[in-house]
């Protein structure tokens, strides 16, 4: 775990005034970021587009969770819009800078058939596929240990019913972005002669063999991937980790996070129930956000603490209440109310879940409150 | 010299005469034919350069950008006439999942006329 917990002290004139105030923070070691850069120039939508959604939104959710897998730092600029492809082609992605080291895309553009030979469900939702009755996940071992090679929703309902997912289309045009690009120097060295990605440490199942497409296109000869050249009415296929890996083998993202992205959650905790509710308002804890959380002083306490513990939960009863979190390894912050945490960009913390106590303290007493139980998410 | 060794450098001579006569001719007054056949060689030369320049113009290393000469840049694929005796010239070397084309258009002497159009792409299809 390469996360620690740092205290940082902040004098500021109000709470210095109150006496000491602690903020907490979480501190990484590799606090690095993906960004995609999103630029959308227009072009009409096709007229027989269905389902309500609309593809900027789209487009964000796809950039959205790549960027959650891909714990690096850098940025690619991507223009998008919508235009005439013909023939079967649903999207279409070129490649316009790359540079640095290791070399990587910088920009480039995506184009999305708009001449109605494509018939797209462009979801309202993207992220939560409720069109889809089934979803699978599927594994296979291709050298270095079981790996997720399909992650797919099918039993598809309504609009999305016959229709190509848009939200596939653009997932895969972005993963283009990322690395697999025919015009990528880095893709034409990795895959160019043997036609496959080698995955190598650092990034986990090294020695892993993912076959690219024979026909020397960037694409993975995988059935189930995300970045196979094709995709087929009534499905819906997500980012797998095949796709992270071969990405993140070509561009040399070196820390990448498999499996589908975990949501920030906060599940409230009271042990036998004898203390008071003292959380009243918390943020989910996202990385690269700011958590924060408020505790209610309407018991006439003056200050309050937030006891994060990375052990527990727990249950123990003491004089001032029920204690939730274990000690040792605790950190606490005081202020009167409002508290918060930076939380950094860095994907090894990413479902780690904190023990969380809130206490005020006096007049006339210290006493303990409810737990929250929080998990930190990649959104 | 022997009757058949005279007859074989008569028959030299008259080649080199008519040789030397379409060389004239084709100094004067270029046929189309004959323009097309160097146009080509042209041309694939060009398409070659162009490709590079985009390899270089999109951030390849020049190592790699000097080591590439695609296969598809030797084979003319369209080419039609484009007014005032120039020609232009399309080589497509696209697959069903990835664009390749070269596009560019020569003068009658072989000078390039505009910048040549390079369309390259990862493209996505309907599958079943």
């Amino acid at each position: 775990m390469k996360h620690s917990i740092l205290v940082a002290v902040r004098r500021g004139a109000k709470l210095f005034a109150a006496g000491c105030a602690l903020q907490l923070a979480l501190a990484s070691s590799a606090s690095a970021q993906l960004t995609i850069v999103r630029n959308f120039t227009g072009g009409a939508p096709p007229a027989n587009l269905a389902g309500g959604g609309n593809l900027p939104d789209i487009f964000n959710a796809a950039a959205d969770w790549w960027e959650r897998t891909l714990c690096t730092q850098h940025t690619v600029t991507i223009t998008f819009r919508w235009g005439a492809l013909g023939g079967f082609t649903l999207g279409s992605h070129s490649l316009t800078a790359q540079g640095g080291s290791p070399n990587r895309e910088t920009a480039g553009t995506i184009t999305f058939d708009n001449d109605g030979s494509s018939v797209f469900f462009a979801d309202p939702t993207p992220t939560e596929s409720s069109e889809y009755a089934v979803f699978v996940e599927l594994d296979d071992d291709l050298g270095g240990g079981l790996i997720n090679v399909g992650r797919l929703h099918r039993n598809a309902s309504g609009a999305a019913l016959g229709r190509i997912d848009l939200f596939t289309v653009v997932q895969h045009e972005i993963g283009h972005a990322l690395g697999l690009s025919s015009a990528n120097a880095s893709f034409v060295a990795e895959a160019g002669a043997d036609k496959d990605v080698d995955v190598v440490a650092p990034l986990p199942a090294a020695g892993s063999v993912l076959p690219t497409d024979p026909g020397g296109s960037a694409h993975l000869d995988m059935s189930r991937a995300l970045m196979k050249p094709s995709a087929s009415p009534s499905f819906r296929h997500l980012v797998t980790d095949a796709d992270i890996l071969a990405n993140a083998e070509i561009s040399k993202f070196d820390t990448v996070l498999l499996g589908i992205p975990i949501e920030a959650t906060t599940v409230v905790r009271n042990g036998t129930g004898v203390n008071p509710t003292g959380f009243v308002e918390v943020t989910p804890a996202v990385i690269g956000e700011n958590w924060s959380t408020t505790v209610d002083l309407s018991n006439g306490a003056n200050m309050s603490l937030v006891v994060l513990g990375l052990a527990g939960p727990t249950s123990s009863m003491t004089k001032w209440g029920e204690l939730l979190v274990a000690f040792p390894h605790l950190t606490v912050s005081i202020a009167p109310g409002a508290h918060s945490a930076a939380i950094p960009f860095d994907c090894a913390i990413v479902g780690l879940t904190i023990p969380t106590q809130a206490a005020t303290l006096g007049p006339p007493k210290l006493e303990l409150h409810n737990a929250l139980d929080v998990t930190v998410g990649a959104y | 010299m022997s009757s058949s060794a005279l007859r074989k450098l008569v028959l030299a001579a008259m080649f080199v005469g008519v040789a030397g006569t379409g060389i004239a001719l084709a100094l004067t007054a270029p046929s189309a034919e004959t323009a097309g056949l160097d146009l080509d060689a042209e041309a694939r030369t060009r398409a070659v350069e162009a490709w590079q320049a985009h390899l270089r113009k999109i951030g390849w290393p020049e190592e790699m950008v000097v080591a590439t000469r695609p296969e598809f840049l030797q084979h003319i694929s369209d080419k039609a006439p484009a007014g005032a005796g120039s020609w232009s010239f399309v080589f497509d070397g696209s697959s069903t999942h990835e664009q390749r084309v070269v596009t560019l258009t020569l003068a009658s002497d072989g000078v390039l006329l505009g910048e040549p159009e390079i369309q390259w792409a990862d493209l996505m299809v309907a599958g079943e």
